[in-house]
C-alpha cells in the first residue's frame, strides 16, 4: 500500500506552524519560548508597558471617536454577519490612538491576550479570534489571530487582508477600510473552509507516492 | 426602524394617490326632476334594477395596482435586508479544531501570528 501526500500541503503546514515569529522584532522563534531570545519580549513585559486593559466591546471599539454612529452600526452588523457565517470565529476591531506611541504589533499581541474578546475558555488551540487594530494617528494597522487560526490562515493572508483595507485607510475612510478587510477575510476563510471540507489541497501541488515501509 | 418609516410613508402616499382621482370623479348629483302628470305609471311587478353603478375608472385601477406594487416591492426589499443580515443566503462554515497549539511568549490566547501595515503616503 502506498502512502500519498501533497508536497504543497506539507510545505504549507510547515509555513503555518513552523514559522513562529516574535510580534515585536519579527525574529523567528525556533521553539515555543517563554520570551523572545532576541528582544526579550514577553506578555508580562507588555503588561508593564501598556498597563490596564482599556474598555472594549466584543465586536467594535472606537476609542478615537472617528466613526459616525451610522458607520459603527453598519460595521457591527457586518461583524455579526461574519460570525453567523463562521460561528467558531470572532472578528473584533479596535480603533485606538496609542499614547505614548508604541509598535502596533506589540499592542495587538498584548490586547488579544488580555482583552478576552471571546469566551474565557477560548485559550490555546480553542482560540479562533481575529483582531484588527488600527491606529489612525500613527497610520498603522495590525491583524492578528488566535492560536487556533494559525493552522489555517497564513501571515500572507493577513497581509493581503490589510492591503485590501489600505485604500480606505489612506484616504481616511476607516469604515470602508474595515469593511474591505472583513470582506477579504470572509472570502478567504470561505475558500479555506471549502478546501478543508473537500479534503483537497490548493491547486498547483505535486503528488508524490512513497512506498509503504516493509512490514517485518 | 428608518426602513419601516420610509416604507410606511411610501405606502401612505401611494394610497393617497390611488384614491385621489376618485374624489374628483364624483359629479355633483343633480336632484331628480319631479314626475309629470303624463308619466307612465310604474309596473309594481317589475323589479327595479336600482341605480346603475359607475364603472371603475382606469385611473383608480392604475392607482390601486401601483399601490400594491409599491407595497410588495417595499416588503420584498425589507425582507431581503433581514434575510441577508440573518445569513439566509449563505451557509455556515466550520473549521476542525486543532489538537494542540505552540504556546509561547507567556501568552495563552495568541502567539503573535500577525501582519502589519503602514498606510501613510497612500
Amino acid at each position: 500500500m502506498t502512502r500519498c501526500y501533497n508536497i504543497r500541503s506539507e510545505k504549507k503546514a510547515s509555513v503555518l506552524t513552523g514559522n513562529m515569529r516574535c510580534p515585536s522584532c519579527r525574529a523567528l522563534l525556533d521553539a515555543p519560548l517563554p520570551q523572545c531570545a532576541q528582544c526579550g519580549l514577553s506578555l508580562a513585559a507588555l503588561d508593564r508597558k501598556f498597563g490596564i486593559v482599556p474598555l472594549y466591546s466584543r465586536y467594535l471599539t472606537d476609542r478615537t471617536e472617528r466613526l459616525s454612529l451610522r458607520d459603527a452600526q453598519h460595521l457591527r452588523q457586518a461583524l455579526c454577519l461574519f460570525q453567523r457565517k463562521f460561528p467558531q470565529l470572532l472578528f473584533s476591531v479596535m480603533l485606538v490612538d496609542l499614547h505614548p506611541p508604541a509598535p502596533i504589533s506589540e499592542y495587538a499581541f498584548w490586547l488579544i491576550n488580555r482583552a478576552r474578546f471571546s469566551e474565557f475558555q477560548a485559550t490555546g488551540a480553542k482560540n479562533l479570534e481575529l483582531l484588527l487594530v488600527i491606529d489612525p494617528g500613527a497610520k498603522e494597522a495590525a491583524l492578528i489571530t488566535g492560536y487556533g487560526l494559525e493552522n489555517y490562515v497564513t501571515e500572507d493572508d493577513l497581509a493581503e487582508a490589510l492591503n485590501a483595507a489600505r485604500p480606505g485607510l489612506g484616504t481616511g475612510d476607516v469604515a470602508s477600510a474595515i469593511n474591505s478587510c472583513i470582506d477579504f477575510m470572509t472570502r478567504r476563510l470561505r475558500e479555506i473552509a471549502m478546501e478543508i471540507e473537500a479534503g483537497q489541497p490548493e491547486t498547483g501541488g505535486e503528488t508524490v507516492q512513497e512506498p509503504a515501509p516493509e512490514t517485518p | 426602524m428608518n426602513c419601516l418609516r420610509h416604507f410606511l410613508v411610501i405606502v401612505t402616499l401611494s394610497m393617497l394617490f390611488a384614491f385621489c382621482p376618485s374624489s374628483f370623479a364624483q359629479d355633483a348629483a343633480s336632484p331628480p326632476s319631479p314626475s309629470s302628470a303624463t308619466a307612465v305609471p310604474e309596473n309594481p311587478f317589475v323589479q327595479s334594477a336600482g341605480p346603475s353603478k359607475k364603472p371603475t375608472s382606469l385611473k383608480v385601477k392604475l392607482g390601486v395596482a401601483f399601490a400594491l406594487l409599491t407595497a410588495a416591492a417595499g416588503t420584498l426589499w425589507i425582507s431581503m435586508r433581514v434575510w441577508r443580515a440573518a445569513n439566509l443566503f449563505d451557509r455556515q462554515y466550520h473549521f476542525p479544531p486543532p489538537q494542540t497549539a505552540a504556546l509561547r511568549l507567556g501568552a495563552n490566547r495568541s502567539g503573535g501570528h500577525l501582519a502589519t501595515i503602514k498606510f501613510d503616503g497612500v
